[in-house]
């Protein structure tokens, strides 16, 4: 199984449908206690899933599609669904029904480790609910979170509504041991920490009383009110708290120094890239660099130096990946407030978007990443052309796009010169941008280059590239190709070069296609020359409009072997066809 | 919602998930207490197969107390607990490779044999100590349901050691009586606090997850009955000052959190917050730093929670007046710190009624406190706050036991009738607003110059209950 390094993109890459399946034999099972056991084996899987893949991964979204349609249809008949957890089995009304005795894979043997001891999932059961449980599973998967929560707190926190866990709640004293220990307490006591008695004075100072009375607060501010805890308001909570770090900073009582607080620099920077909070972000990139242009305490001699650490952590791939995918996918457009992060991060943004790139596997990353590109490439379009002569595979086939979309004096004569790189990637983007660019000799003389170098379904797009054109130019070019080469061109490649010369030739190239299918001499029946050649001019001439054209192809058949034969009569019901369509 | 955004969610959560965690401090205690598992149980093998001198114990003895050294530095006191087949160092679970059970089980016999749950490390032991332990849990075991007795008793060589019973898990929904229970919630959170204040004071690194905890048990029990947080300030069950201090701001947090409507969550961290927003004060004698002091010990706890980050801003705000625009958190702490350091009893200081002093707060809404917030512990609290001690109109004293109860009844609270010939003891409960047409509350009383003990009432009150 490959199991992909975190961050390394969106693409699918093969999972197997069922990663941690049970071991009972739903055969052996009565149909409604089968059906709950494949619901729980797609649960294991997803659960996992997130372990072992990118969570952004299309198998991860089949997975889930999946097992809430499992869940839904399941509850609405069952309506209720209790799961006893045991440490290797589930059993739902006494039967086992996911049994898996891998430690490592059995959801039954996590859940039970973590303290789980039943599970009951009521009919409403609904997206956000099974969201919250598959987190917490995932999140006790990967055994993360062990100072703040813990699985009964996370479970607490989730505050479920169709879907009722008993868990463990805590160790304690068994019964016997509370009352052996009032009998006789065990060896040395604790030692204690005095707080000391006047910890909470001084007394406030405050007005004279006045009488309270019951005052209603209307419902709106008590929203308002509520609103200050909710996930939205974080960021401002985060930097509130940097604030307060900055002025302990500029406190010589409190002679702080920054390297004692930069991880909550670090932490709150992190958070804000995750959840794609820009504006903050940029706010706090403002903050340090404030920070590092105002003069060194003399209790924090290094300062400096670690705020620099922190900036430059904050510019480090991970950093810029998140950025780069900080814009929903189905968005793709470059948020201003994304360069602006940049500027403050970036000495070098072109070249630190770019080191990203080479590794960027997600579609809609590296498309806002091109976007970048392109932002500073208009200042600065030698760096993306250095950086293009450097690069290869899809970087390059990235920065030749940028390269296209920055456009300027040249830009089409750089594309097209890249003809002939020896880079599949950079050839699919060459022909791509040339085919959106105005007609011109540099771009048609690529067009001929990429056909002469290229084969199979590449070369095919670049006849049909040609062919829209409409330059004749190109008819002696691959005339002369076909000469070379009539030998081996395969009969259908004959025919597609045939039919592209037709339409560029148009009726004036009649006689040329003609001589191509002229009697042999002597006196054996058939064409002069290959049948490839021949094949050639045939559709050639079945692309030409008029008569002359199909009494070329007449006479053509009269002469022909059998071999030719059936490819004339070909190229004359085309002509047929197109001419009653 | 659909699969995509579903995913997304997942994917954000996780990610935050994975900044959330101290990889390093986890890494680290996984890994030593690894260690200190299967060096104790080999100790006490090779005790039982050499002598006390002999050379073989030398190396383990001495692996085994840097172990425990470092373990030490670490969490502070090292709790060992063994619950079914699996141990405990602080909470965190030792894992095992599958082969590797059978060693983690060998220990816990050897524990059971002298029926001990667990062992609690106060301080690092020197290898003499260590062996001398070992060999006291080689040893066969005492008198069956004195083992542990016993055994604790020949443990005063053996250095800085607590044997604990059996553990077992406790499961949701196997929950005593709520008041027992918030009262063993309240014992329990002190201690708590005491290990949680200690090892923050000796520079070790903050674990504020068993308060989470204690404070979860806290929301549910006083969702039962929020009275029980108005009474806190005033009830002394033979703790310090700075334990019941900490412990009253909790309650009365999360009180108001409560009439605000906040998530269980929010509550959570809310009450996380009250647990540790005097921390300061550990290190710091000026009242004027300890705020900034406090931020400064729990801002070494690593790794991204939205619960810290609220934790640390209103450690740092808690004393603002609301022209500074303190968070949310810093606000309520705000009422809930300064109505318990009015009303609770303070040698030297004389005590204020919690009506007055609720009355005083009042009076400083809008400048000193937040309004809408404070209108909201006025309705919990009640015009006369649970505690307050009533004269009558019929001339009789009583103590107030509930709290605001709606507009209707926000003056005419649920009261006990207190002796005036015997002010120790407390009659039948009388709810004022039954009986308004011939029984009114006159006027606050200050108990001290009665020489009434509100404490002493309201913890009969409330202990019978």
């Amino acid at each position: 199984m490959t199991q992909q390094v975190e961050g390394q993109g969106a693409e699918p890459l093969p999972i197997p449908d069922e990663v941690d399946g049970g071991e009972v034999e739903g055969d052996r099972l009565a149909p409604r206690h089968q059906r709950v056991s494949e619901l729980l084996t797609k649960l294991a899987t997803t659960a996992r899933s997130f372990l072992l893949y990118d969570p952004g991964n299309a198998a991860i979204h089949r997975f889930l599609s999946s097992l809430l349609e499992t869940f839904l249809t399941t509850l609405r008949d069952e309506r209720r669904l209790a799961l006893a957890v045991r440490p290797f089995e589930l059993h739902f009304e006494g039967r086992v029904v996911y049994l898996n005795h891998d430690r490592e894979r059995s959801l039954a043997f996590r859940l039970y480790r973590d303290g789980v001891r039943t599970l009951t999932f009521y009919e409403g059961f609904q997206w956000e609910e099974l969201a919250r449980l598959l987190e917490i599973l995932s999140i006790r998967y990967t055994s993360i979170r062990q100072r703040e929560d813990d699985m009964v707190t996370l479970l607490w926190r989730a505050g479920f509504r169709h879907l009722e866990v008993v868990a463990v709640e805590g160790i304690v004293p068994d019964e016997r041991s509370e009352a052996e220990e009032a009998a006789a307490p065990a060896s040395a006591a604790r030692p204690a920490l005095a707080l000391p008695d006047d910890m909470d004075l001084p007394r406030p100072a405050l007005p004279p009383p006045v009488g309270p009375t019951w005052v209603t607060v209307p419902e709106e501010r008590l929203e308002s009110l509520r609103a200050e805890v909710w996930g939205s308001a974080l960021p401002g909570d985060c930097l509130a708290l940097l604030e307060h770090l900055r002025r302990q900073l500029a406190d010589p009582e409190a002679m702080l120094r920054f390297s004692e607080v930069a991880h909550i620099f670090q932490e709150v920077r992190d958070y804000l890239l995750t959840e794609h909070h820009l504006v903050p972000l940029k706010a706090l990139l403002v903050f340090l660099w404030n920070l590092a242009n105002e003069e060194q305490p003399a209790w924090d001699l290094g300062r400096h130096a670690v705020i620099y650490d922190v900036l430059d952590s904050c510019g480090d791939r991970p950093a810029i990946r998140r950025l780069l995918r900080s814009v929903p996918p189905d968005e793709r457009q470059l948020r201003p407030e994304l360069l602006k992060v940049l500027d403050c991060i970036c000495p070098d943004p072109v070249a630190a978007v770019a080191d990203v790139l080479s590794e960027e596997r997600s579609a809609a990353a590296r498309a806002v990443g091109r976007q970048v590109l392109e932002h500073y490439g208009v200042r600065r379009p030698e760096a993306i052309h250095k950086r293009f002569l450097e690069a290869d595979g899809q970087l390059a086939s990235d920065l030749l796009r940028v390269i296209g979309r920055i456009g300027g004096e040249g830009s089409v004569a750089f594309i097209a010169s890249q003809s002939s790189h020896p880079d599949p990637a950079v050839q699919d983007e060459v022909l791509w941008q040339l085919g959106r660019m105005p007609y011109s000799g540099s771009v048609g003389r690529a067009l001929l280059e990429i056909f002469r170098r290229s084969v199979g379904d590449r070369r095919s797009r670049v006849l049909e590239m040609i062919a829209r054109t409409h330059d004749s130019r190109f008819i002696d070019h691959l005339a002369e190709h076909v000469d070379q080469h009539g030998g081996s061109l395969s009969p259908d490649e004959a025919a597609q070069i045939g039919r592209v010369m037709g339409m560029l030739g148009g009726e004036a190239s009649v006689d040329r296609w003609q001589e191509w299918l002229r009697p042999a001499s002597g006196r054996r029946r058939g064409l002069e020359g290959p049948l490839p050649r021949i094949i050639t001019a045939a559709l050639a001439l079945s692309e030409i409009p008029g008569e002359r054209a199909a009494e070329a192809l007449g006479e053509a058949f009269d002469f022909a072997d059998e071999g030719s034969q059936s490819w004339i009569l070909g190229a004359l019901a085309q002509r047929q066809r197109r001419r009653t369509a | 919602m659909s699969v995509d955004s579903l995913q997304r969610g997942l994917q954000r959560a996780l990610t935050r998930a994975r900044q959330a965690d101290d990889h390093l401090l986890a890494g680290r205690i996984r890994e030593q207490g690894h260690r200190l598992v299967f060096l104790f149980n080999g100790l006490i093998r090779i005790s039982r197969l050499y002598n006390a001198d002999n050379a073989a114990f030398e190396e383990p003895a001495r692996e085994l107390s840097d172990t425990l050294a470092s373990l030490v530095d670490l969490l502070g006191a090292v709790h060992l607990v063994c619950v079914e087949d699996q141990v405990y160092i602080n909470d965190v679970r030792i894992r095992v490779q599958p082969h590797e059970q059978e060693v983690l089980s060998g220990l816990i016999e050897e524990l059971e044999r002298h029926e001990i749950g667990g062992i609690s490390f106060h301080a690092a032991l020197t290898p003499p100590q260590l062996r001398s332990l070992a060999r006291l849990m080689s040893a066969p075991p005492g008198t069956s349901g004195r083992a542990r007795a016993e055994l604790a008793g020949q443990l005063a060589e053996a250095g800085d050691v607590e044997l604990g019973g059996r553990y077992r898990f406790r499961v949701k929904g196997e929950r005593p009586r709520t008041f027992l229970e918030h009262g063993e919630i309240q014992r329990r959170g002190a201690a708590v606090l005491r290990d949680t204040l200690g090892s923050l004071a000796a520079h070790r690194v903050p674990n504020p997850l068993p308060i989470r905890r204690v404070v979860i048990d806290l929301v549910d029990s006083l969702k039962a009955d929020p009275a029980h947080a108005a009474a806190v300030p005033l009830r002394r069950p033979g703790r310090g000052p700075g334990e019941q201090h900490l412990l009253s701001v909790c309650s009365l947090s999360i009180q108001l959190g409560q009439a605000l409507g906040l998530s269980d969550a929010a509550l959570s961290d809310l009450g996380v917050t009250a647990m540790l927003h005097d921390v300061g004060r550990v290190q710091e004698s000026d009242w004027n730093r300890h705020g900034a002091a406090g931020a400064r010990i729990l801002l070494h706890q690593r790794g991204f929670h939205e619960g810290k980050m609220r934790r640390l801003r209103a450690v740092f705000e808690h004393h603002q007046p609301i022209a500074e625009r303190p968070s949310l958190f810093a606000r309520i702490l705000h009422i809930a710190d300064d109505y318990d350091v009015l009303i609770a009893p303070r040698p030297g200081l004389p005590q204020i009624p919690p009506a007055t002093a609720q009355a005083s707060m009042w009076a400083a809404r809008g400048t000193e406190y937040d309004p809408d917030l404070m209108a909201l512990f006025v309705q919990t609290m009640g015009l006369y706050p649970p505690g307050s001690l009533l004269e009558l109109s019929d001339g009789c004293w009583a103590v107030t036991v509930s709290g605001g109860r709606g507009p209707e009844r926000f003056a005419w609270p649920r009261v006990r009738i207190v002796s005036r010939s015997d002010v120790t003891t407390v009659a039948e409960e009388v709810d004022l607003y039954e009986c308004r047409d011939r029984l009114r509350p006159r006027r606050v009383v200050n108990p001290v110059s009665q020489g009434v003990d509100v404490a002493q009432l309201l913890e009969a009150v409330f202990s019978a209950a």
